[in-house]
């Protein structure tokens, strides 16, 4: 009986054990707590790095580049989050740009994982063919010609790693970008850079859902607080319910982007749903997001519970199609400033139409908007629409 | 016989350990997967003279999406000389976040020697699955007034197969759970299967000095494939300390067994995610008369 008891106590004990969590901060979201140099890196060294492509025509200025902690919000909660923020070695008055970065995987070991998150960037040359990609070809190369650069690491990486990354739930990664904007303009102050007070907001993938997510919460509630001169969007999932449907409609289809999909009605189940049990959406056991982007099969009808798919497709799960048009970014505004969209027409991974209908969408009701569209896929566009992006960036902040 | 009602009064108290709930799982996922091989694989049920065995999972702690009550499996088993083999009868009590599942079944398992220290074991069990589905508990479903305050009780058969080789100290063994697929519908809606389930195991015990190490390696095909692979050291067989790291869940297991008098074992098992917070934990009971 001793034995018994013994054991019961152990697990007992073993219950009352738990991770450690950062403390959250007390500072307002949107507040700057903290900032570090890591290092400098002249045109050479920059242009070194980026072995990828030549970016060489886009730079200007040797950069800094400083890791930053700021205070945010997370499921409605206070949460430390960070940052990498980018500034060129010059003395003339200079713009901000912030970059959101696309998907990164909620893994350290796995490569294009969370140990790509921009605040995690030490200047090292490329170890793997994607390490910091986004941050050496994009981030710094554009601080490099001329902009203040920040980069949210969102929750869920960096300092944060320890919380679920809300993938793609674009209200609520707004909200975090919304208090990087915000603290990087402390920090800009905070060094006495001089800054023209012009906005720019950019992003790739989940990142130009994040980008335009953004652009929305800033018309709607910091317009007053922030100059937002333009979003520009390479291929995101504004509308979330094409987005979906992608999988929905063709669950017999196999397709080896199902993971980040999967990932997606993960995050969607956490932060919209309510947390509906698992049994009720998959076939198999998820305890996790990587459970859900280490899916068993590349076909939707072999991990989704055959009667929630049936629920989708019809609509008659209306919670679950009331979550998903919550998380659209393309309908129920018009945005202010101008809105750049670029997309791969052989986009592979988020379809092409969704650019293209949010940006008839936008254009019929009015809006300055453009298009930009690219004969390749989500990944070989890239330096299309960045170099294209510099340039349109470029003529809007030459304006008076 | 005192024995055995304290075993049976243990098991039941475990499993009304309410106040714990536990991970769902489209199969039960036992951490002491050797200790209850018989539940994956009937050929592997114990050869002795007879035993009984009660086991149940229970979460230590848990996101709201995998709350759900505790699983019991309980099993006993009689060695039937004019059979050559054992018969085995069971009840797993299975309960998810819309349906319970109740298995009651009945197997025969038998060995054959092929030469010294070399051993085929076969089993199979005919299984009846009771389903006890509540679709008003879907939240999906749960504003649609065709299913408002809906039960539906459906009962299929199902079957499982298993072999196995035994060699020396080895262990390799192959279970088919399943087989029937048992699968409930309503309204054209697919509510339930219990998709056909593959099972491989794979172990040794090395004896050294007082002590017996044994690694083993557990494969599962349900709707994905799902690997654990362990190490456990015994001594003199009164006290087992293992670990288990399974892949892909990325979940490390733990277990501490002892023999509390002669035949009669505790086991105890904890497991925790790399990558969540989720924990569980395992309280198995067996009493073997070889």
């Amino acid at each position: 009986m001793k034995k018994l008891l013994f054991v019961l106590f152990l697990i007992a004990v073993l219950a009352g054990c738990k991770k450690s969590e950062p403390t959250a901060p007390t500072a307002p979201r949107g507040t700057l707590l903290s900032f570090e140099k890591v290092g400098t890196l002249t045109i050479e060294e920059l242009n070194a790095l980026d072995t990828e492509h030549d970016m060489r025509p886009l730079m200007e200025y040797t950069i800094d580049y400083y890791t930053v902690t700021y205070s945010s919000i997370y499921k409605g909660n206070p949460i430390l989050l960070s940052g990498l923020i980018i500034v060129p070695q010059t003395s003339d008055s200079l713009s901000l740009l912030q970059y959101h970065h696309g998907t990164l995987l909620p893994e350290s070991s796995i490569e294009g994982g969370i140990q790509n998150a921009p605040s995690k960037f030490k200047g090292e040359a490329p170890t793997k063919v994607k390490s910091f990609y986004e941050v050496r070809l994009l981030c710094c190369v554009a601080a490099s010609h001329g902009y203040i650069v920040s980069a949210p690491d969102y929750a869920g990486l960096g300092v944060s790693d320890n919380v679920s990354h809300p993938y793609t739930m674009q209200q609520e990664l707004a909200e975090n970008s919304v208090d990087m904007i915000l603290a990087t303009k402390q920090f800009i102050q905070q060094q006495n850079l001089l800054y023209k007070d012009n906005l720019f907001i950019t992003g790739w993938s989940e990142g130009a859902g994040v980008c335009l997510g953004t652009h929305k919460l800033i018309q709607e509630e910091y317009s007053q607080d922030l100059n937002l001169k333009a979003s520009a969007n390479y291929t995101g999932p504004y509308d979330y319910l094409q987005f979906v449907n992608y999988i929905f409609d063709n669950p017999n289809t196999g397709t080896k982007f199902l993971a980040i999909y999967n990932w997606a009605c993960y995050a969607l189940n956490e932060f919209y749903l309510g947390s509906r049990p698992y049994d009720q959406i998959w076939r198999y056991p998820v305890m996790n997001s990587m459970d859900a982007i280490l899916a068993p099969s590349q076909k939707p009808v072999d991990i989704f519970q055959p009667f929630f798919l049936q629920m989708v497709q019809t609509g008659s799960d209306a919670t679950m199609r009331n979550s998903i048009l919550a998380n659209c970014t393309n309908t129920g505004w018009v945005p202010d400033a101008p809105v750049f969209f670029y997309v791969g027409v052989a986009d592979q991974i988020i379809p092409h139409q969704i650019t293209v209908d949010t940006y008839n969408g936008f254009k019929s009701q009015g809006a300055s908007t453009t298009l930009y569209e690219y004969p390749g896929n989500h990944f070989t566009a890239v330096f299309d629409y960045f170099f294209q992006m510099i340039q349109n960036v470029d003529s809007l902040d030459q304006l008076p | 016989m005192k024995k055995l009602l304290y075993i049976i009064l243990a098991g039941c108290a475990v499993g009304l350990l309410n106040p714990f709930k536990t991970v769902a799982q489209v199969e039960p996922d036992f951490t002491l997967y050797r200790q209850l091989a018989g539940f994956y694989n009937p050929a592997m049920v114990s050869m002795a003279k007879h035993s009984i065995l009660v086991s149940t999972t229970f979460s230590l702690n848990n996101k709201g999406m995998y709350m759900k009550n505790p699983q019991l499996y309980a099993s006993a088993s009689l060695r039937v000389k004019k059979l050559f083999g054992v018969l085995n009868f069971s009840y797993l009590y299975d309960p998810y976040s819309y349906f319970t599942q109740n298995y009651i079944s009945a197997g025969y398992s038998t060995m054959f020697k092929i030469r010294e220290h070399h051993w085929i074991l076969l089993g199979a069990r005919l299984s009846l699955a009771a389903t006890y589905l509540e679709p008003d508990k879907l939240i999906g479903l749960a504003s649609n007034p065709d299913y408002s305050g809906k039960k539906i009780m459906k009962i299929k058969p199902d079957m499982d197969l298993g072999i196995a080789y035994k060699f020396y100290d080895g262990t390799l063994a192959m279970g088919i759970k399943h087989l029937l697929s048992p699968t409930v519908n309503s309204e054209g809606l697919t509510f339930v299967t219990n998709p056909t389930a593959f099972f491989i195991l794979a172990a040794y015990d090395i004896p050294a000095k007082s002590l017996t190490i044994s690694p083993s390696l557990f494969i599962s095909k349900t709707i994905r494939w799902a690997y654990q692979g362990t190490l456990s050291v015994s001594y003199k067989s009164y006290v087992t300390l293992g670990g288990t790291l399974v892949y892909p869940s990325m979940r490390t297991k733990g277990f501490l067994g002892t023999r509390v008098v002669k035949g009669l074992s505790i086991f105890i098992a904890y497991d925790s995610g790399i990558l969540d917070e989720i924990r569980n934990g395992e309280i198995f009971l067996q009493y073997v008369n070889r």
